[in-house]
């Protein structure tokens, strides 16, 4: 869905446009970062072919760091997709409900999938600061901390959280006729 | 049934069928049934299973993979694709109908998705074939069914996703999958040719000349995926580099033959990328929430409680193989091919391969089962592409499959009874 879409109907309308276009922009930024961190994944393990067939040398963190660029790209690329509605559910239901019990399922639904978001970010930000207290490191030659790979993950969670929320938002402002524009669809 | 499966059972189901997203579901459904029936600090599982199961350098593969499957359908090199096998089909029975199965078992051999496959190749073709006036059904059953090669001939999503779960080499898995790809593309050309020669009026009349010139230029414009193809493939097959790194050298290659084809433009490339971050968010979340939910039934035991009840009952190993066929098929009815594999895996695996099938001939089989899900409704992927595409009824698209889905189980059951089909590339392997 999107929220730029959303119709002005009360005084607080600009304030919630620049609320939702502020979460867009958050969101688009991830997924920028995301493709950024594609691109460098792609190019460390060209580098490691290159290298290894070429020259019989390596660069010696290619596993290590492109499971970290794994990590990070997919993460920071959920709140950008989660708008697109690319994450798929099961709509049996749902497409057997009408108007207002449709609404609230997928106020229910959304609001669930918020409070775990929400937890989800806690949860990361605890191992976060623990990895940090406690210098953890990766057991490879690079010895890299932890908490730096940990903490891009965090990012792209929060992003997530804060996407989920403007949907909440958007469906609460709209009432039962936003779940017609709001419905995802489901692609592999 | 004890009070823990069933406690997990109903969280996961109530909240599938409630429409929380796969991946929430699956979380969800961990992070409770572990506080509820556990006294394990929870959030540290959770935060933990969210970092390890993407922290993968196996997993790497799936986005490059998807990227690279993005810029053939957004780039002339599908077209070419088409026009380059068109004069190679004109003799056998069917004609056109062919460059769906073929078009789609080439394409699979660059892409990993079953829907990604359908929908480029569909893109091409389905127009064409109409305008021709080939038979309706035939055309939209063969897409269907030729997308699924996408899955089986490497590379593959799904085998990725279960050469990291199941511990198994991927670069072994991918050769595992050409010759039973090869076999079900051969089935289906077998039965479109068939039906052509009992019922010519399915195809149109006439056929189109192509002179030596025409050949060798159609050649050409197969050149651009075909080195592709054998880059990727090649580099997998004699050891020279891992799936992932196969997947960066193919999609620099996507990239510098869109440059050489004059059809790199920015735009192609964003909305190239735009896709590779939806689908791969969309698939790697599932992977997270599944690995959460592994993790806590580790910790549950219900999974290991079942294996041992099924394997108490001493089924035949080819009966044990039915009703796991019989399983998927029903579990595809209602998930998708990724969930269905990472939330059945811990069960299944072990008992395939108690009964003496490798793990390698497990993840052939589970691709084939899995690609019965894909082109049966309600949830089946090419179904829904194919109806994107043409504007038809779910039904009549699902109708027209049905032939095709019926191959796929004639596929697992002779690579049950002769898993050599499987087992022969990969014992021959490099590395």
């Amino acid at each position: 869905m999107c929220c730029d879409e959303h119709k002005p109907d009360n005084k607080n309308v600009s304030d919630m446009n620049v609320f939702f276009k502020t979460i867009n922009k958050i969101s688009d930024l991830g997924a920028i970062l995301s493709a950024v961190v594609f691109a460098l994944m792609t190019i460390l393990l060209l580098s490691e072919v290159v290298l290894r067939t070429f020259f019989g040398s390596s660069t010696e963190v290619s596993g290590e760091y492109s499971g970290y660029a794994l990590a990070a790209l997919i993460y920071l690329g959920l709140g950008f997709s989660f708008r697109e509605g690319a994450h798929i559910r099961i709509t049996f239901l749902r497409e057997r409900l009408g108007g207002t019990s449709y609404f609230i399922l997928e106020l229910l639904c959304t609001a669930f999938a918020m409070v775990l978001s929400g937890l989800s970010c806690i949860f990361i930000w605890e191992m976060v600061l623990t990895s940090k207290a406690r210098n953890l490191v990766a057991y490879t030659p690079a010895e890299t901390p932890l908490y730096i790979p940990q903490a891009l993950i965090l990012v792209g969670m929060i992003i997530l959280t804060l996407q989920i929320i403007a949907q909440l938002t958007a469906l609460i402002a709209r009432g039962p006729q936003a779940v017609e524009i709001a419905d995802s669809g489901a692609e592999d | 049934m004890n009070i823990t499966l069933i406690t997990v059972l109903i969280l996961l189901f109530g909240l599938l069928g409630s429409g929380v997203w796969i991946a929430m579901s699956l979380l969800a459904t961990a992070g409770i049934s572990l506080t509820l029936l556990t006294s394990m600090p929870v959030a540290k599982i959770w935060s933990q299973a969210m970092w390890n199961s993407l922290n993968n350098w196996a997993l790497a593969a799936l986005p490059m993979f998807i990227f690279l499957g993005e810029m053939i359908l957004r780039t002339r090199m599908s077209d070419l694709l088409f026009e380059g096998l068109k004069p190679w089909v004109q003799f056998i029975p069917g004609r056109l109908l062919h460059t769906n199965i073929v078009g789609s078992a080439v394409f699979a051999a660059v892409s990993g998705s079953s829907p990604a496959t359908a929908a480029t190749i569909g893109k091409i073709t389905l127009h064409q074939l109409e305008k021709d006036g080939y038979n309706k059904q035939l055309s939209y059953g063969s897409l269907a069914g030729a997308g699924t090669l996408g899955l089986l001939i490497p590379p593959s999503i799904v085998l990725i996703i279960y050469g990291v779960l199941a511990e198994e080499s991927i670069g072994q898995l991918f050769i595992a999958g050409v010759i039973p790809g090869l076999m079900l593309a051969s089935l289906y050309m077998g039965y479109v040719i068939v039906r052509v020669l009992l019922n010519p009026g399915l195809a149109p009349r006439g056929r189109e000349q192509f002179g030596f010139r025409a050949r060798m230029i159609s050649l050409l414009k197969l050149l651009p995926v075909a080195s592709l193809i054998f880059f990727i493939l090649g580099s997998i097959y004699s050891g020279i580099a891992t799936p992932s790194e196969a997947a960066a050298v193919g999609s620099l290659g996507s990239v510098i033959i869109a440059a050489a084809l004059g059809d790199l433009r920015w735009s192609n490339l964003v909305e190239a990328l735009k896709g590779t971050i939806k689908t791969s968010a969309m698939i790697c979340f599932i992977i997270v929430g599944a690995s959460f939910l592994s993790v806590a039934m580790g910790y549950l035991k219900p999974p290991a409680e079942v294996a041992k009840f099924i394997s108490s009952l001493g089924l035949s190993p080819y009966l044990l193989i039915a009703i796991l066929t019989v399983f998927y098929m029903l579990l595809g009815f209602f998930l998708d091919g990724i969930s269905m594999i990472v939330m059945t895996l811990p069960i299944t695996l072990p008992l395939a391969v108690q009964s003496g099938f490798s793990p390698v001939w497990f993840g052939i089989f589970l691709t084939l089962v899995i690609e019965v899900g894909q082109i049966t409704p309600p949830v089946g992927f090419n179904l829904f592409v194919i109806q994107g595409l043409t504007g038809e009824k779910l039904e009549t698209v699902a109708l027209a499959a049905i032939p095709f889905f019926l191959l796929i189980l004639f596929a697992v059951a002779l690579i049950t009874i002769f898993p050599i089909i499987v087992t022969i590339l990969p014992a021959h392997m490099v590395g």
